[in-house]
């Protein structure tokens, strides 16, 4: 069969899908009204990890903060500094930091696949995979420096019973900043990479073609 | 302005199904793409200035978020990748031709997804002109496209 004499059953068969799977007004109504009322709910709910990661981000920042509450009080009763108080808030002003750059992130990191809806396809890939490689670059930059204060705050606040030297210290940043971003690497290369792909030989697929 | 879109919404339902039939095999991810499409087309709705047809609007947002969207592919699509609705299509009385159009509406569906979306405006009459527009090729290069999907076509159905 060609493609042309398809065509004339196209209708037909669309007809046929349409009334299996048509909609009520009523019905359409309640999608409306979720996508104007509970739209973040909506997206966050339909990815699995965004949730953990929120949840998860959200009971470290409690966790963290009773733990700069019990070690400001133990500053004051033990007559700490003025600068040892300060210093306890400024690494916990690094955790807050990170915690807050990973929320933004995973919320980021699934809507740059539907934000660029109202150009031609051409367009819309365009900016899709570049905005994507953009965010992808951009954060792990943030990272790079990022993880190395976490780390050190962590060590600094909540190890506090261990003294390890600064030549220790460098090199355990070194460590667990490389692991923790060939981690976030390994985890993108799985979920979004595989994407990206497609969308790049979609892309390739439409600028092959000569201008005319 | 709501009333006016659910209306809109209503009267076109036909084509963001067309979509959805296209780009997705499962009954749960022809249900989520459609509901994405509408919270897009509701976003974008405000800013639809009516400079296009309203359906070609509608086929330029539904496409992209088919094309673009990030989903989770499901382990049943994974190993399967077979269509809960695929032997359910009749198009005729026929037998024969039935089957015939069948083999024809699973070869589109397992073209390259530009090639799907050019497919599917070419079925619903549009002219090239507006194919281009939504896809963001020239006239000709879509002529050129077209010819290459019905050669893609015939090699897809004759290798079953």
């Amino acid at each position: 069969m060609e493609l042309d004499e398809f065509k004339t059953h196209w209708n037909t068969i669309q007809d046929n899908e349409l009334q299996k799977q048509k909609i009520s007004q009523q019905k359409l109504e309640q999608i409306i009204m979720n996508a104007t009322e509970t739209l973040s709910q909506l997206q966050a709910k339909s990815i699995y990890w965004k949730s953990v990661g929120k949840i998860t981000t959200r009971m470290f920042i409690g966790v963290l903060t009773v733990v700069l509450l019990i070690t400001l009080i133990k500053d004051f009763f033990s007559y700490n500094t003025f600068g040892g108080i300060m210093l306890s808030i400024a690494y916990f002003a690094v955790m807050v930091v990170y915690c807050v750059v990973t929320m933004w992130v995973y919320k980021k990191q699934e809507k740059i696949f539907t934000i660029y809806n109202s150009s031609n396809v051409k367009e819309s890939l365009k900016q899709t995979i570049n905005a994507f490689k953009r965010f992808y670059l951009m954060f792990n930059g943030i990272y790079l420096v990022l993880y190395p204060a976490f780390y050190y705050a962590i060590i600094k606040e909540l190890i506090t019973y261990w003294h390890p030297s600064v030549q220790t210290i460098v090199i355990t940043l070194t460590v667990v900043t490389v692991l923790s971003l060939a981690g976030g690497h390994w985890y993108y290369e799985v979920k979004f990479f595989k994407k990206l792909r497609l969308l790049e030989a979609n892309l390739a697929d439409l600028e092959d073609m000569q201008p005319a | 302005m709501k009333e006016q879109f659910i209306l809109l919404i209503t009267d076109n339902q036909g084509l963001i199904f067309k979509v959805c039939n296209m780009y997705c095999n499962s009954r749960e991810d022809k249900e989520d793409l459609f509901q994405d499409i509408i919270l897009q087309l509701w976003q974008a709705y405000g800013s639809f200035k009516g400079d296009s047809k309203v359906s070609t609007w509608i086929y330029r947002v539904a496409l992209n978020n088919a094309i673009t969207r990030f989903r989770k592919e499901t382990k049943h699509e994974k190993f399967s990748g077979i269509d809960d609705n695929t032997f359910e299509i009749a198009a005729v009385d026929s037998k024969e031709e039935n089957e015939k159009v069948n083999q024809m509406y699973e070869a589109i569906k397992k073209l390259p997804e530009i090639d799907r979306a050019i497919t599917m405006l070419y079925m619903d009459n549009y002219s090239y002109k507006e194919i281009g527009d939504v896809i963001g090729l020239s006239e000709s290069n879509i002529g050129f496209k077209l010819t290459k999907i019905r050669a893609k076509l015939k090699t897809i159905v004759n290798n079953g």
